[in-house]
């Protein structure tokens, strides 16, 4: 009571002072508005002190004038002046190299002060700037060294992830996917709202402890599990509209007609198109066979735990209509993370996780001429879509299909379930020595149901095909380790043991029938007249592991990390089946030193060196054994009308067949000034990628082709450099911006027996991903016309350089025309917060390489197939018009096209505005109302604008033929937090 | 708590011990040397596999073209397709994709032909069956063989099957050498193959006539008329020609072997790409929708030059050409002889076989051979004649007094007219040492140097080979 009285009166005396003392109160929140609870909010310059409650709410006395400092772990310190306003809302930023962080490292996890080697980290919030597609997409420009393209489109597409450089040549260059301990073949099943965060391992050393399959990288997903204390329910949806990109601009019926014409082509015009160009219309197929697109999201996550048990339960229903016709996709996951510690010394726990999913697909036939896209694009304008007795128009050229045939009646649709779950049990039977074991199934299958109508023209069977191709996939493994962690005053360490076995199997069968009945199509195919060719195909695959690893501090100053791996494959030889993978690591952190520790605004400072070995096994089963195949078209033979059974050796054995091998060193140094408002990493890399699984050329005379073979050296090396700034931070404003940028160069070092080429295709001293071409050096000019004709050319046909100047074009003429790949890449994001508003721009970019854009061959020369472009149009070369641009329309005019030639290159360099979104987060006394911790309302806009000089649909697109085109989107949402 | 912990020391020590077969998978949809050919039909299935490559060798959606561009009766229209344009004006490299195809698909052929003429003594095989099987095999052999010394000259030759990676180069042999293992193996071959297979199942399998025929053209291309002779006097009036020229190539005709001799077996299969041939879509009239309305993708086609050899009255002329299809006009016109009458609106898919021999060529590989011998009787005369009266144009006899070089251009043009568009027109153009003349005939402007007689060996094959380098290489190139 006294003390009470005590401090009313100073507190009376305080009011005296400055008179005008006011009680100021206020959410603090961090930035994706979960509430902050503990956050010390003191008057600068006073004792005056307070604690925000459960609700993250502080109430504090202080003057008008007087400034509030906000401080709280892993947050950016905050000061705000107390103005006339009494309640004042508070959103800290998270440091974003907050050192306590707990960064998971495979078979562990670490703090983020702890790590020696390049591991990148990617949290939930950043992962919304991909609103669209799939979870793998959402690291596109996130990390650096990891390069990302959505290289397909089409709805429920995967992005592709390439880390650090493309190291191999034969065996994929996709990482190693692991989530929850449980390896997968990507992320496209995954929900993001799950998804707690992403670890990126890079270097040899954290890549290391997954050593057999880690040297294309390795991505860690780590799923969201409930935590002690408050319950949680969290409810998110999103709906939009996509409208399609970079629309070609092609030739109308009119145009179409007359350059027809001029061509000389003997062109046989049906009665329908006579008729529809006599009307004066033109057919726009792709208009025809597009759509405005949607989309919606909807997650529901409930989590919560005691002292005893803790659980998450996410439910996501995504679903996509695409922006073309008949094309779909939706996905329900579903999931359940349970973690318990039953007794003192026991903890158990499992993750579940079921996704279905439906995509129903365009068509995407190998001879890309029928592809829904490609045939849109170069369909004649002159035919109309039906023809007068109603039918689907059929007069297409050379069995082109009806694009709006194939969009409404291919029944393409893929079903697909995985079924995922793992179990662990971990004690620890002494003080600090932890046994666990985990174990972990991964079953999943699809089917794919086709029906191929006969309508859709020509190309297709009369009377109706269908196929259902039937796959299934299972994983078993089983993960145990031991850890044992210890400190002895300065020292601490740890090591961990582990064994490994897994099992991999894959079965896939192909049925097919045609002549069915078009309603009851791939449902009976028992009902067809015609069946075959039928097919099935299994393979199976272990792998067997021993790991180890060895952490140490010293004062937290010097680390080290060593690390052991030993995979045994039964994808190689026998003898041969055994890799072992080392790797050391060492990290001085030099802001720990006396002589920086004091300093003020240097914060953390690192340097780190590793050094390691890594492994790749990602090819086929069984390829070092000889193979007898049997049957398939290129065995078969028939006698007397009659198939007849075909064996054949197919494959030579190599029983010498053994491990790629990736030796990389890596340098880093990580830095954080000013209390977290700038910081980031510079790192620089150098893998060498050896025993290359190589598909090598064999002598043909033997009777095969090629076998895989260890041989070759392939490096690539690059520079990463990450930047995350605090830029503004006032009480009302904060911006913060984030950018990272890669540059990777990709070279060959050597292949085999000295030689400098193989093929002419890849070559020593270059990147795997170089164009070796024909130049193309515009149009022979009138004034050509003698040198033209020694290359058995007319004005009018495009001139190809002559290299070796011996009046004779061919492969001998070729040369190096860019990189296929990008050689940098990154993103750069930016948010800005005001009064509960955020906004925030995503960009991302990449270039310094070409694309070979596969439609310009059929656009820009005169092909007789189907459609041209208008500035083919308007730019090919007539006599009147010595265009130096466009070969003229001429039947038979060598290199029109530009095929093996550089003619079809264009830059690929981009900048992508990927995200622009404003949101606002209501007021947390008017979401208190409803009993809401917090409410977030925002709209996006996601591929605004591409930058770039690359005509097709997509930049980022790997098919330029038949592309799924890129599309705008629209996009609104809301989240709320119970 | 000490019960589990000893569980997983158990399993780990279990899993070490167990490794190495935890790590054995064995190949489930594949067979292995270990478990393959265990029987005499899986024997049987080696042998379908070696006469297998007979249709990509031939008919294959690139090698179709290689004894027809490049020479005076066909003629690729689709130039912007650089490989075509290359070949059609001798401007191809080493690094010629189609030359790179055939060249590794003869190769596969003689491996799949060397596993049954290496068959192991204990193969579960009666002796009748393997000597019928290994004749049959050394046919295919010879044939992938002859097609890759007419077309390279001498090359490495793989006499058995070897997977030994340290035995796997071999050197150039000379073309002679070369010659002389095909006639060996055709030889051999013909002495045990039946004239006829009677089982109707076993039709399209190699005969002795086959053989034989096929002897005479490997020993009249290596320049060896005597021999030629006498391989196909075997044969002669064992054939006869049929009246109608349609039947020789409609399928409703394969294997009666009145007049076809030895075909390549294709059948409609429901899909392209299967057991089905590709020369109706290939060789199709062209600009008349495709080969779904009945044409051809219009790639090549005749070149006017061949249209205008046939005299007026010549029945092919009539039977082997179209000047208009569909209302269509086909300038150059196109060829008929690949007409599908049940399947031919279907894409690469119809029932055509590939004629490889056929009497007509016997009868005037027997005229071109006892021409080259300076025989004085009327036996050459009426080889050709039997051929002109079919055709209907005027006979051709000792009266005419022809010399011996005049014969051999009748010959010559004789073998044009009876079998242009039948993948024999540059083989027949280099023996009779007439490329360039006959090329310059039909186009004035492209000139083939003497070189251009043999293709450039494909340059993946040179540098795969450690027993081939540039020097290799054949002149030239």
């Amino acid at each position: 009571m006294k003390r009470y009285m005590l401090l009313l009166f100073s507190v009376l005396c305080a009011m005296q002072l400055s008179a005008q003392n006011i009680k100021v109160t206020g959410t603090v929140r961090a930035s994706d508005s979960e509430p902050l609870i503990g956050v010390s909010v003191t008057v600068e310059g006073t004792d005056i002190r307070a604690i925000t409650d459960r609700n993250g709410i502080y109430t504090i006395d202080a003057a008008v004038g007087n400034t509030l400092l906000f401080s709280y772990l892993g947050m950016v310190d905050k000061a705000v002046e107390v103005k006339n306003t009494r309640n004042i809302d508070i959103i800290m930023l998270s440091d974003t190299y907050f050192l306590d962080d707990v960064v998971v490292v495979g078979y562990g996890s670490m703090k983020k002060s702890d790590l020696t080697g390049a591991v990148a980290s990617v949290k939930t919030d950043d992962l919304k700037n991909t609103k669209v597609g799939m979870a793998s997409s959402a690291l596109q420009g996130m990390a650096a060294g990891v390069q990302v393209t959505s290289g397909n489109l089409k709805p429920g597409a995967d992005a592709g992830i390439i880390i650090r450089g493309a190291g191999s040549v034969n065996a994929g260059t996709s990482p190693l996917y692991i989530v929850d301990g449980v390896p997968m073949s990507g992320m496209q099943d995954l929900s993001t709202s799950d998804i707690e965060s992403i670890e990126i391992l890079k270097d040899a050393s954290s890549a290391a402890i997954y050593g057999s399959r880690g040297s294309n990288g390795v991505v860690l997903v780590t799923t969201r599990r409930g935590e002690k204390g408050r319950g949680r329910v969290s409810f998110s949806a999103s709906a939009g509209a996509q409208m399609m990109l970079n629309k070609q601009d092609m030739m109308n019926a009119r145009q179409y007609y007359e350059l027809v014409t001029a061509s000389g082509q003997d062109y046989q015009w049906t009665t329908e198109e006579l008729l529809l160009l006599s009307r004066g219309e033109s057919t726009d197929w792709q208009d025809a066979v597009t759509q405005a697109g949607s989309f919606q999201n909807y997650n529901v996550s409930v989590s919560g735990g005691s002292d005893k048990i803790s659980n998450y339960l996410g439910v996501d229903w995504y679903d996509q209509r695409g922006i073309i016709k008949n094309s779909s996709f939706n996905k329900l996951s579903l999931r359940y993370n349970m973690d318990s510690h039953i007794k003192p010394w026991l903890k158990a726990g499992a993750r579940f996780n079921i996704v279905y999913s439906n995509l129903t697909n365009i068509n995407e036939e190998a001879d890309s001429g029928y592809g829904t896209m490609h045939s849109a694009v170069s369909s004649q304008p002159t035919a109309p879509i039906y023809a007068s007795d109603g039918e689907y128009f059929d007069g297409f050229l050379n069995t082109k299909a009806n694009p709006v045939a194939i969009v409404e009646l291919l029944d393409k649709k893929t079903k697909k379930l995985m079924a995922v779950g793992s179990a662990y049990l971990e004690a620890e039977p002494l003080k600090n020595l932890f046994v666990r074991s985990e174990n972990s199934v991964n079953y999943t299958s699809f089917r794919v149901n086709e029906y191929e109508d006969g309508r859709m023209g020509q190309h297709y069977p009369k009377e109706g095909r269908a196929s259902i191709m039937s796959n299934l996939s299972t994983f078993m493994q089983t993960e145990n380790t031991v850890t044992y962690n210890f400190e002895i005053e300065k020292h601490k360490m740890s090591v961990m043991g582990g064994f490994s076995a897994s099992r991999n199997t894959y079965e896939t069968s192909t049925a097919e029938s045609k002549g069915l009945n078009p309603i009851l199509k791939y449902n009976n195919l028992g009902g067809a007249e015609d069946h075959g060719p039928n097919s099935s195909f299994a393979s199976a695959s272990t792998l067997a592991s021993f790991y180890g690893r060895l952490t140490y501090n010293y004062d937290e100053r010097y680390l080290a990390t060593v690390t052991m791996r030993g995979d045994g494959s039964s994808r190689f030889a026998p003898g041969h089946r055994w890799g072992f993978f080392p790797s050391v690591a060492f990290a001085w952190r030099i802001s720990q030193e006396s002589f920086l520790k004091d300093v003020k605004n240097v914060n953390n400072l690192k340097l780190r060196v590793s050094v390691g070995s890594l492994g790749n096994q990602n090819i086929g089963d069984y390829q070092f054994s000889a193979l007898v195949s049997e049957g398939g078209y290129f065995n078969d033979y028939v006698f007397g009308g009659n198939l007849a059974t075909g064996a054949v050796y197919s494959t030579i054995a190599n029983s010498n067949l053994t491990w790629e091998k990736a030796n990389q060193v890596d340098v880093g140094v990580d830095f954080g000034f000013f209390g977290g408002r700038l910081s980031g990493t510079v790192e620089g890399y150098w893998k060498r990628t050896s025993d290359l699984l190589w598909t090598v050329p064999l002598p043909y005379e033997s009777g095969y082709v090629s076998s895989l073979t260890n041989v070759g050296m392939l490096d690539n090396k690059g520079i990463e450099f990450t930047l995350n700034t605090v830029n503004v931070n006032t009480g009302k404003f904060q911006w913060t911006s984030s950018f990272n940028f890669t540059w990777n160069h990709n070279n060959v070092v050597e292949l085999y027996n000295g030689k400098q080429d193989v093929g002419k295709w890849i070559f020593v001293g270059h990147s795997l991903n170089e164009f070796y071409l024909l130049k193309s050096e515009g149009i022979w000019q009138l004034d050509e016309a003698l040198e033209a004709s020694k290359y058995g050319c007319v004005p009018g046909d495009r001139k190809i350089y002559d290299k070796d100047n011996n009046g004779i074009i061919n492969g001998e003429d070729r040369e190096f025309c860019g990189y296929s790949t990008p050689q940098f890449y990154g993103g750069f994001a930016n948010t800005l917060s005001f009064a509960g508003f955020d906004l925030t721009v995503f960009l991302n970019y990449a270039g310094g390489h070409m694309i070979n854009n596969g439609l310009l061959r059929y656009q820009n020369s005169y092909n007789v197939w189907g459609n041209m472009s208008v500035d083919y149009y308007e730019n090919y070369w007539t006599m009147d018009r010595p265009s130096n641009k466009y070969p003229a329309p001429r039947i038979g005019s060598p290199y029109a096209n530009g095929d093996g030639t550089n003619a079809n290159l264009q830059k690929g360099d981009y900048l992508r505005i990927k995200n622009l979104e404003l949101g606002y987060t209501l007021p947390s006394r008017v979401t208190r109302g409803f009993g809401a911790s917090s409410l977030r309302i925002y709209a996006s806009v996601q591929n605004l604008y591409t930058f770039t000089s690359f005509t097709g649909y997509d930049v980022e697109a790997w098919d330029t033929t038949n592309t799924y085109p890129g599309a705008r989107a629209f996009i609104g949402g809301i989240s709320l937090v119970f | 708590m000490k019960k589990y912990f000893y569980l997983i020391l158990c399993s780990c020590a279990l899993a070490v011990s167990s490794c190495s077969d935890f790590l054995n998978e064995v190949s489930k949809s594949s067979l292995t040397p270990e478990n393959s050919f265990s029987s005499s039909d899986d024997w049987n299935k080696a042998l379908s596999g070696a006469y297998g490559m007979l249709q990509f060798v031939f008919v294959g959606k690139q090698s179709i073209t290689l004894n027809a561009f490049g020479t005076d009766e066909v003629e690729p229209f689709d130039l912007g397709w650089a490989a075509y344009n290359e070949l059609k004006i001798y401007t191809f490299s080493a690094s010629h994709g189609f030359l790179r195809e055939h060249y590794i698909w003869c190769y596969d052929g003689i491996k799949r032909a060397n596993t049954i003429i290496n068959m192991p003594a204990d193969a579960p095989v009666s002796a009748g069956e393997r000597e019928s099987m290994i004749a049959q095999a050394k046919f295919l052999r010879a044939i992938y063989y002859f097609d890759l010394v007419a077309m390279y000259g001498g090359v490495p030759m793989w006499l058995e099957t070897s997977v030994d990676p340290d035995a796997l180069h071999k050197p150039r042999e000379s073309a002679d050498a070369v010659y002389t293992q095909i006639v060996k193996d055709m030889s051999e071959a013909a002495a045990v193959l039946p004239v006829k297979w009677d089982e109707p199942g076993d039709k399209g399998r190699a005969t002795r006539y086959a053989a034989y025929s096929l002897l005479g053209r490997f020993y009249l291309q290596w320049g060896k008329s005597d021999e030629a002779l006498g391989a196909l006097n075997h044969v002669i009036g064992k054939y006869s020609l049929y009246d109608n020229y349609a039947d020789i190539f409609d399928p409703s005709h394969k294997n009666e072997e009145i007049e076809n001799i030895f075909e390549v077996q294709f059948r409609h299969s429901g899909n392209w790409g299967l057991e089905g041939s590709l020369q109706s879509s290939y060789w199709g009239p062209r600009n008349v929708g495709g080969p779904t309305a009945g044409g051809g993708w219009g790639g090549f086609g005749p070149t006017q030059y061949l249209y205008d050899r046939y005299e007026q009255q010549d029945k092919r002329k009539q039977a082997f050409f179209a000047t208009e299809y569909n209302g269509v006009p086909q300038t150059p016109p196109c060829i008929m002889k690949y007409r599908d009458p049940e399947y031919g609106t279907v894409i690469e898919d119809d029932q055509l076989n590939y004629i490889m021999m056929r009497y007509p060529d016997v009868l005037l590989m027997k005229a071109e051979a006892l021409n080259n011998i300076d025989d004085k009787t009327d036996a050459k005369y009426e080889c050709l004649n039997q051929v002109r009266k079919r055709a209907g144009i005027s006979l051709i006899t000792k009266e005419d007094g022809l010399t011996k070089e005049e014969f051999a251009s009748v010959v010559l043009e004789e073998r044009l007219l009876e079998l242009c568009c039948e993948h024999h027109r540059r083989f027949d153009l280099l023996r009779f040492g007439k490329l360039a003349e006959q090329v310059r005939a039909a186009f004035p402007e492209i000139e083939v140097k003497p070189y251009h007689v043999l293709y450039p060996i494909p340059q993946d094959a040179i540098d795969g080979n450690d027993m081939m380098t540039e020097a290799d290489q054949n002149p030239g190139y």
